[in-house]
């Protein structure tokens, strides 16, 4: 997948040919498991006959379908499966409908008699997209919810309003769009409330509120402002208001006032709702999206999206409330009104999840050499596709791969072979529509898969293409997104629309939740499914499909397997149940957790709670600037050192939230300074930072309510899991009380993002500021109790003490004693603490390597008697830019302190890793630093999975200037120069040593390609990676444990030794006659000598065999390492074409033929062997 | 040959007392044909190739032989059934049609070394038990041609099979993709040179011998250095009575089978973790001295094959090359000594003798349940390949040709180095006669074997000290 391969920025993304490499159970090949599928469904008797398969006309093209129903065959699910299950019958007057929805968007449409809200012939339209129990796919209609706003009535009276209403209207009416809308009244009703504003306390008085009733969403930000910038109101004057509430969204506001939270279940109940069984005339109805030319009374019109022209259809007008002709591919399409449906909270029954249809695909491009595969000009060649059901332990039921000319069978999957590329994208939308996916997966297909088939089927005219969603006639569009958050960074998206279906890339999953060196789908294989992948370059990728049936089935493995892996990760990482859990637990719709930040989450909880309470929230404008601070979490100076003692660890459980809960810390009990009739002190809890807010007595705090509901909640949860034995429900609980701890520690952040809907320092700087008071106060407690004066043992000592955190050194030998002093220790200080705040003892570290600030190691027990495992904070362990090298030698020499208390031999093995470092012993594998190429030199490091992005403006050759020069940018070049085929292009990531070179050379320039440091045997700076890489965590590591004497690790004996290859090429080797030597002596030989000089002649056996020793060493390496690449890629009787740098065994493979090479050419030199 | 002569046993504690008699006075002779070339690696820039060709060169040469058995036996009508066809490429295979296809097997086994589980473990610090076998219960097989792969399943004993044979089976893919087999067979022992009995009789004297001696091991600490001595006073004529004498000067020819020489530093380097081997170790110079010195004595009187051993120093893969001349100075000073490869193939008195080290056989018992070390031998006979696990699990050269192919059946077969003798004959369905051997090691069990060149009898001669 050259393409696909970039996007994920690699330059060589594997074409999946991965095959099970490393910890494989049972697995030979890729192919034996695709194979195996078949046999399991065989033995499940497989449900979907095609006979029975009840085919809805109007869910496809009928050509489609019957195209699409002949081909397969081999294995694959068969197209069969590709359709959902028949829909039952279904009676809107004596059935419910129940369905869990995934999606809502919203449209502007007529108003459907019946309905509530306005008659007119423009307005909102609500749609909820969902699965049934049963599996079939409902889009439901929901009409007559109208956006509002509040604004403070200001001396609005009563009688004032209708004056207020129209003068508001007029000012509206100016606005272009009203026109175009083709809407009398943009305001439709505006009244008196009382209201409460949720900032400041006041002592819960009440105020006339505004409640302002829009035609249409788009209105409510024009009101705002012409509101903000005052109007004149009749008999009043010129007036300016503050807005409530003018910055939700229409569709969270939606589900924000029915209750409906993300991916909850819906009932429709019975005689509430209306089915649409018009189908729409077959011939006038394209699904494609040629209009209807008019004459059809039933022609779609109804698919227009919330952006699009407005145009009328006739059919409401005609049918009136009898039908309406179906707009969507779902299933089952329904009316129904806004306020007569019922949402279910996820409880009990209502927590299970749907049947849903999870797709995965993955497309191979055949790129030019050394450019970036561009749509305009590179075909795409295949596209493998893998669909699963959701909790069915991920095992697809169909698997197919869609080929450009033709393709040998592969067993267990279908092969749609198409002539043309044409065919292949037309056949493949097909597919698309009829398997009907509620979540679309795969390996960065947001960014580069989907964007890169719609702009190829847009340059071949393929126009039946684009209409990927679940509305007919609605094309699927791409536009990039700029997505800015504190904890996620700033990334470029793109977006595409598919309305109903949730774009949902594995890619931006393990972006968002895990820091990872690798972003690579093979890197991230190997990390969470232990497999190795195969990797083909993206120049083979033309050889391949350029062959015969045979290379480019051997592709459509590859590309399967990529299809696969996605949802595999899927399932291993539970990514669909802990989203579909975090959705509901804030409310939120699920595809806003990938497209938003994390704000949102605590927003739509607030604005939920604040509803309940008669509150309103006031309209802040965001963007304010990002500089004030102030002072965060503190941390007891740690007193370093390694400590041969357990070390018990204190926690405060859930710290700011319970501190807000204890405190009652919120927008609604903060006391303004200027307020007038201020509560007495005895009410009031003065904060460390001085902030006055009032106690619940006065009022009970909003957050503080949202918190006690999300921990008691998370109780709950935990309690049910505990009891819970069904592996998927246990799942889903298990997702249920991380998203829910995760909310409840987002609402601190929530109330001191100062770039956000509803900032509030007050709250967030007290809070830390109660966080920093409680550590102090722990240290004292715990140093003046457990003392010997008080008859303990020793005098215990805090080491160390950060945000929620204390380490108490209480002296004793065991870790017994140590977890019984500490749960002793945690139960006394918490008594001294406001409730719900607690003090928890959970684990000792023993040893304990304490490095400095947020950086140690340790053993972790919870169990005296055995430890859980090696736990390390901030050490280079986990740091992306360095070589494996530091991190494997940190690794080891942790396992040695802590595991095996040995700290000679960590010592020893350190010291050992040096000088093999210094002698040139070290794998080179070992010593490569991984970057990505980019354009921007602050991007190389997260931007390691994007490069798809700047596919558009990519390719070689265009080059910008970089702001740094940067050692893999350099090299870039460099190798471009070498071979513009294979250097690295822009979003592949560039492996690369560091060289010996001129002395003054700086460190850009000495960076080169590894295969060509093995090819020319050029010399590495060892001492650059002993100094740049080396030192310092090996330094702090040691420090603590070896004190002034670390030093010698650096410039020891061990380091007097070194070794330098001599090159091949470059340099004074242009200059240099190579001449052949003495095995023995290194004497220049004569010319009748082979391998020894006549001195060492009587020692020829004794060097043969040495020679003959490394030759051993070497032979065996080479067997081994190449046999392990010739299973891994599932076929003996084909060449490894593998090229993964991120595979350990990589350059070892390259180096050892080298080496092998050489080698037995120095043993041949011995006389006639 | 017992019969003849019962005390041929050439025990040490009756003999050793006897040994004052001089040299042989005279040596039986034989012709001598060597077909070791094919052995001999003299390719250049051979590493950058890699290990596929080998296996698209055997699947090329065995196909056809597999495939003419498979159409013999197959494709006559059986009751019932219509006869099955054949399917040249395995993707071509359709779900449910009864048919046959040639192929490689590949056995995926959880438990086979890795080297990349290694690397991961290494990093980890958790050593991987060596194991002595592979097997476990999440086996499976699979055959391969260049086109693709299935699975094997139904009566298919994968336990006598290894990676590498090519097979033909006869079956029915499933709609599970797993081709159920009703009946498997491989190539079969190859052809046989017609063997010419009479050139052998030597009239009234003892038929003619071959010795065949592996695993002396010099330099292995515990030793036990007089049985040296006695075979070297044997072979040379100088041990027992008359008919020792009359049995040692009936070997016409001396086959050291490798692992003569044992290098204890490097084998106790080998199981250090990586960065802590140095150097490596080369063997004194004294232990080959000391080799060189007792086959130059054995080759003073009767010709010697050396031939090369895991343990030897060479190189390590197969084929392994002879050993090179600098190690023996003494006796390659003498027309009648030379080092041969491993594998070996020789004609003496036109009786094709041929075997190997024993790498093939250590290596397949690896994959199998049993101990039954002589019926792998016959395997390998029954694939017509010498070493089937290479390069899978055994090391070999990456050669753009398989070079253990057997064109032809030998008389005689051995693998050396085996933890004890054992013996027999296998007959092929075109008359071919194979005697199989298992050559015991002489360092732990001090025996050799006589082969009869006549009879093809075997007769195992032990040189152990009494205690």
């Amino acid at each position: 997948s050259a393409a696909a391969g970039a996007a994920t920025g690699s330059a060589n993304k594997p074409p999946a040919l991965a095959h099970k490499g490393s910890s494989s159970t049972g697995g030979g090949s890729f192919e034996s498991e695709l194979a195996a599928f078949d046999e399991e469904e065989f033995a499940e008797n497989r449900v979907e006959n095609i006979e029975n398969v009840y085919v809805d006309p109007t869910q496809l093209n009928s050509a489609a379908l019957s195209e699409a129903v002949t081909i397969g065959g081999g294995g694959g699910g068969g197209s069969g499966a590709w359709l959902r299950r028949p829909v039952p019958s279904l009676s809107p007057a004596t059935d419910a409908l129940i369905f869990q929805q995934l999606e809502i968007d919203t449209y502007m449409g007529e108003h459907l008699a019946g309905m509530p809200g306005a008659d007119a012939s423009r307005v909102p339209i609500l749609r909820m997209y969902g699965v049934t129990e049963a599996g079939n796919s409902v889009m439901c209609h929901v009409h007559g919810f109208l956006p509002y706003f509040y604004a403070p009535a200001a001396g609005l009276t009563e009688d004032l309003l209708p004056g207020f209403m129209r003068v508001l209207n007029q000012n509206l009416q100016q606005q272009q769009r009203v026109a175009r809308d083709n809407l009398s009244e943009v305001v439709l009703s505006v009244e008196l409330v009382m209201k409460e504003s949720i900032m400041y306390f006041h002592n819960n008085r009440k105020l006339p509120f505004v409640r302002i009733t829009l035609a249409l969403p788009t209105y409510v930000t024009a009101a705002r402002k012409i509101l903000e910038r005052g109007l004149d109101v009749p008999n009043l004057g010129f007036r300016a208001f503050e807005t409530y509430e003018t910055n939700i969204e229409y569709v969270l506001r939606f589900m924000i006032d029915t209750k409906v939270t993300g991916c909850s279940w819906i009932e429709l109940p019975a005689g509430k709702w209306q089915l649409r069984t018009h189908q729409g005339s077959e011939e006038n109805h394209d699904a494609f999206g040629k209009k209807g030319k008019g004459s059809s009374l039933f022609s779609n019109t109804y698919g227009d999206s919330a952006g699009g022209s407005g145009k009328t259809g006739l059919a409401a007008a005609v049918a009136g409330a009898l039908a309406v002709s179906r707009t969507s591919h779902c299933q089952i399409e329904v009316d129904v009104a806004w306020d007569a449906f019922i949402s279910h909270g996820a409880e009990g029954e209502w927590s299970k999840i749907a049947p849903i249809r999870i797709l995965s695909f993955d497309i191979e491009c055949a790129g030019r050499k050394g450019i970036f595969p561009e749509p305009e000009v590179d075909p795409v060649i295949q596209i493998a596709n893998m669909v699963s059901i959701n909790g069915d332990n991920s095992k697809p039921f169909v698997r197919n791969v869609f080929t450009l000319g033709t393709c040998a069978n592969i067993v267990g999957s279908d092969v749609i072979a198409c002539a043309t590329e044409h065919e292949l994208l037309r056949k493949w939308a097909d597919f698309f529509r009829v398997v009907d996916a509620d979540i679309v997966t795969g390996y960065n297909v947001i960014n580069f898969d989907l964007g890169y088939l719609l702009n190829r089927a847009a340059t071949l005219k393929v126009a039946s293409f684009p209409f990927l969603g679940r509305i007919r006639g609605v094309k699927t569009t791409v536009r990039f997104a700029t997505f800015s958050s504190k904890a996620y960074g700033t990334r470029e998206n793109k977006v595409i629309t598919m309305e109903g279906r949730c774009p949902f890339d594995v890619l931006q999953i393990l972006q968002r939740d895990y820091k990872l060196r690798s972003y690579t789908l093979n890197a991230v294989s190997a990390l969470f499914l232990g497999e190795q992948k195969e990797d083909v370059h993206y120049s083979h990728i033309s050889e391949l499909q350029n062959g015969n049936e045979q290379t480019r089935r051997r592709l459509a493995v590859y590309c399967l397997k990529d299809a696969y892996l996605p949802l595999r990760l899927l399932g291993k990482l539970m990514c669909v149940v802990n989203y579909m859990e975090m959705a509901r637990v804030t409310g939120v719709p699920f595809s806003y957790l990938l497209s938003r930040g994390q704000q949102i989450k605590v927003v739509s909880q607030l604005f939920r709670k604040v509803r309940e309470q008669n509150l309103v929230i006031p309209f802040v404008e965001s963007g304010g600037s990002g500089d004030t601070q102030y002072e965060g979490a503190t941390v007891i100076e740690p007193n370093r050192g390694y400590y041969e003692n357990p070390i018990a660890t204190l926690d405060f459980a859930s710290l700011y939230p319970s501190i807000m809960m204890a405190h009652n810390l919120c927008y609604t009990t903060l006391v303004n300074p200027g307020m007038s009739n201020r509560p007495s002190e005895a009410d009031c809890t003065k904060t460390p930072t001085g902030h006055i807010f009032v106690k619940p007595n006065l009022r009970r705090g909003v957050l503080p309510e949202i918190l006690e509901d999300l921990l008691e909640a998370r109780k709950r949860a935990k309690n049910d899991l505990k009891k819970e034995t069904d592996k998927f429900k246990r799942a889903v609980l298990d997702g249920r009380q991380l998203a829910l701890k995760i909310s409840a520690n987002s609402v601190y952040g929530f109330t001191g993002a100062t770039v956000g809907k509803l900032p509030c320092l007050e709250i967030s700087s007290s809070v830390t500021g109660f966080g920093r008071d409680m550590i102090k106060q722990t240290q004292e407690a715990v140093e003046k109790q457990y003392t010997i004066a008080n008859g303990y043992q020793h005098d215990a000592r805090v080491i160390y003490g950060d945000t929620d955190s204390v380490m108490v050194e209480f002296g004793v030998p065991d870790t017994h004693t140590a977890m019984k002093l500490g749960t002793e220790a945690a139960a006394l200080i918490s008594a001294q603490f406001i409730k719900p705040i607690k003090l928890e003892f959970e684990k000792v570290y023993f040893p304990y390597l304490l490095i400095n600030k947020k950086r140690y190691a340790g053993l972790y027990w919870t169990n005296p008697d055995k430890y859980d495992k090696m736990d390390t904070k901030g050490i280079e362990t986990v740091r992306r830019d360095n070589c494996p090298l530091v991190k494997n030698l940190i690794g080891t020499c942790l396992q040695k302190l802590l595991i095996e208390r040995d700290k000679e031999g960590a010592v020893q093995f350190a010291k050992d890793t040096i000088s093999d470092l210094l002698c040139n012993r070290i794998d080179i594998s070992q010593l490569v630093i991984t970057k990505a190429l980019s354009k921007t030199a602050d991007d190389d490091d997260d931007g390691e999975g994007d490069g798809g992005k700047k596919s558009g403006g990519g390719g070689a050759g265009k080059k910008k200037a970089y702001a740094v020069k940067q050692a893999h940018a350099e090299l870039a070049e460099r190798m471009r120069k070498r071979d513009a085929g294979s250097a690295p292009t822009l979003g592949d990531r560039v492996p690369y040593v560091i060289i010996r070179a001129a002395k003054n050379a700086r460190a850009y320039e000495k960076s080169e390609d590894p295969l060509y440091v093995l090819e020319h045997n050029l010399p590495l700076d060892t001492a650059y990676y002993l100094e740049n890489q080396l030192s310092k965590p090996l330094l702090r590591i040691f420090e603590p444990i070896l004190g002034s004497r670390a030093q010698t690790l650096l410039d020891g004996d061990h380091t007097r030794t070194i070794a330098v290859a001599t090159p091949t090429t470059g340099g004074l080797s242009k200059f240099t006659v190579r001449s052949i030597r003495c095995v023995g002596c290194k004497v220049p030989l004569a010319r009748n000598e082979d391998a020894v000089c006549s001195n060492c002649k009587p020692r020829e056996a004794q060097l043969f065999q040495q020679e003959i020793a490394g030759l051993h060493a070497l032979e065996m390496k080479f067997s081994r390492l190449w046999t392990e690449c010739q299973r891994c890629q599932g076929s003996l009787h084909e060449e490894v074409i593998c090229t993964s740098c991120d595979c350990p065994i990589f350059y070892m493979r390259r180096k050892v033929q080298k080496d092998l090479s050489d080698q037995h050419e120095i043993v041949r030199r011995f006389d006639s062997w | 040959l017992s019969q003849h002569h019962p005390a041929q046993q050439a025990s040490a504690s009756s003999s050793s007392s006897d040994t004052a008699n001089g040299q042989l006075e005279r040596r039986a002779e034989a012709s001598y044909a060597s077909f070791n070339e094919r052995f001999q690696v003299t390719q250049q820039r051979l590493f950058e190739r890699q290990y596929s060709h080998i296996y698209f060169d055997r699947l090329h040469a065995l196909k056809p032989i597999v495939l003419k058995r498979a159409q013999d036996r197959w494709t006559k009508p059986a009751a019932g059934l219509p006869a099955p066809s054949f399917v040249n490429q395995l993707v071509h295979l359709e779900i449910g049609r009864r048919c046959f296809a040639v192929g490689t097997l590949y056995k995926e086994m959880t438990l086979k070394p890795s080297i990349l589980k290694e690397i991961a473990e290494e990093r980890d610090l958790v050593p991987q038990p060596p194991r002595a076998r592979y097997t476990s219960d999440d086996d499976f097989i699979v055959l391969e041609d260049s086109s693709g792969r299935v699975r094997l399943g139904g009566n298919f004993p994968s336990s006598e099979l290894v990676t590498g044979d090519v097979v033909a089976v006869l079956g029915t893919e499933q709609s599970g993709g797993e081709f159920v087999v009703e009946e498997w067979l491989m190539a079969g022992p190859a052809p046989q040179p017609a063997l010419d009995t009479a050139s052998r009789m030597r009239g009234d004297e003892l038929d003619p011998h071959v010795a065949i001696v592996s695993g002396l091991e010099l330099g292995k600490s515990d030793q036990d250095p007089l049985a040296l001595e006695l075979l070297s006073e044997f072979l040379c004529g100088n041990l027992g009575g008359e008919l020792n004498k009359d049995l040692a000067a009936s070997v016409v020819r001396v086959v050291v089978a490798g692992n003569s020489l044992f290098n204890q530093k490097e084998l106790e380097e080998a199981s250090k973790p990586k960065y802590m081997a140095r150097n490596a170790v080369s063997l004194g110079l004294q232990t080959t001295q000391q080799l060189d010195s007792i086959l130059s004595n054995i080759a003073s009187t009767c010709p010697v094959d050396v031939m090369s051993g895991p343990l030897d120093p060479t190189n390590h893969i197969l084929p392994q090359q002879p050993l090179h001349r600098c190690l023996f100075p003494r006796a390659y000073a003498l027309q009648t000594f030379q080092t041969v490869p491993n594998p070996y193939h020789v004609a003496v008195d036109g009786v094709h003798i041929m075997g190997t080290s024993g790498q093939p056989i250590d290596d397949m018992i690896k994959f199998q349940i049993g101990d039954d070390r002589l019926a792998l031998l016959e395997h390998t006979l029954q694939g017509r390949h010498l070493a089937p696990t290479a390069p899978d699990t055994l090391a070999c050269f990456p050669l753009n040709a398989d070079p253990f192919i057997l064109e032809s059946s030998p008389h005689v077969y051995f693998a050396a180095n085996q933890p004890e003798f054992a013996t027999s004959v296998l007959k092929g369905e075109d008359g071919q006669s194979v005697r199989l051997v298992l050559i015991p090691t002489f360092s732990t069990t001090q025996t050799i074997v006589l082969l009869n060149l006549v009879t093809l009898e075997c007769t195992p001669v032990c040189f152990r000290t009494i205690p």
